[in-house]
């Protein structure tokens, strides 16, 4: 009896799994690169003002060319999410030009204070949340 | 006495008594609306003024995200139907520009 269960256990258990997958596959697809390449944008912006934000009166040691680099990778990024955006949808491109000029905002204000204080950080965060979800909203 | 009231008792300056009262109706009613993103845009405005007044955030940075806000918002502002375009914009962008230009200043000025 237990040998019958086994055997159709497995299959059924495959199935499952198979199924499982499929539609996680599905719920994948169904997200357009588009909007994955903004969720990047939006990760890599939220990482950089976390990098720069100060702890409550230590102000961390300066690494002009750790910035530099950091920067010129998240802006190729922009570069290439807009360069990506079809023609057909300006919407979309101003979108990601926007968004880019937001990043470079803050790139402005830490290579002048080489850090954020955390109540700004927090804030500007919510409000990037805010910026992106109403594109990926859409 | 809620934490704005605090703040914006500090102003003092007869010269800017109508812009805190406006200042703090367009709060109130952006706070009060129910689309989320006004509403959001408005707890947001508030809490940043609460910061600047103790000093936990730069005049700087507060102008940073104003302005920056003041981006988002005009794209918020073109998504949606003509006629709710003029609300939108008088609860967020009036907003922030009353902010930055009326009320930040005088603030930070009182608190020197």
């Amino acid at each position: 009896m237990f040998k019958h269960f086994r055997l159709s256990a497995a299959p059924c258990g495959i199935i499952v799994c198979v199924i499982t997958l499929s539609l996680c596959a599905c719920a994948t697809m169904t997200k357009s690169s588009s909007q994955v390449q903004v969720q990047q944008l939006e990760a890599a912006h939220l990482t950089f003002i976390d990098h720069y934000t100060r702890a409550e009166g230590t102000p961390a040691p300066w690494d002009q060319a750790s910035f530099d680099s950091e920067v010129a990778k998240i802006t190729q990024q922009f570069t290439e999410a807009e360069a990506a955006e079809s023609k057909a949808v300006p919407a979309r491109k101003e979108f990601i030009k926007n968004c880019a000029a937001l990043f470079q905002r803050d790139v402005a204000l830490v290579r002048k204070n080489h850090s954020l204080s955390p109540s700004y950080a927090a804030h500007r965060k919510k409000q990037l949340q805010q910026n992106y979800n109403l594109f990926l909203n859409q | 006495m809620s934490q704005l009231q605090d703040a914006l008792q500090q102003i003092k300056d007869p010269t800017v008594a109508d812009a805190k009262t406006q200042f703090e109706q367009l709060i109130n009613e952006g706070k009060a609306a129910s689309q989320a993103f006004i509403q959001s845009s408005a707890e947001q405005l508030e809490q940043w003024v609460i910061d600047v007044s103790n000093k936990k955030m730069s005049q700087e940075e507060f102008d940073e995200l104003v302005s920056s806000q003041t981006i988002v918002a005009k794209n918020f502002v073109a998504s949606q139907a003509v006629a709710a375009q003029e609300r939108a914009e008088k609860l967020t962008i009036n907003a922030l520009e009353l902010a930055a230009t009326k009320i930040v200043p005088v603030l930070i000025a009182t608190a020197i």
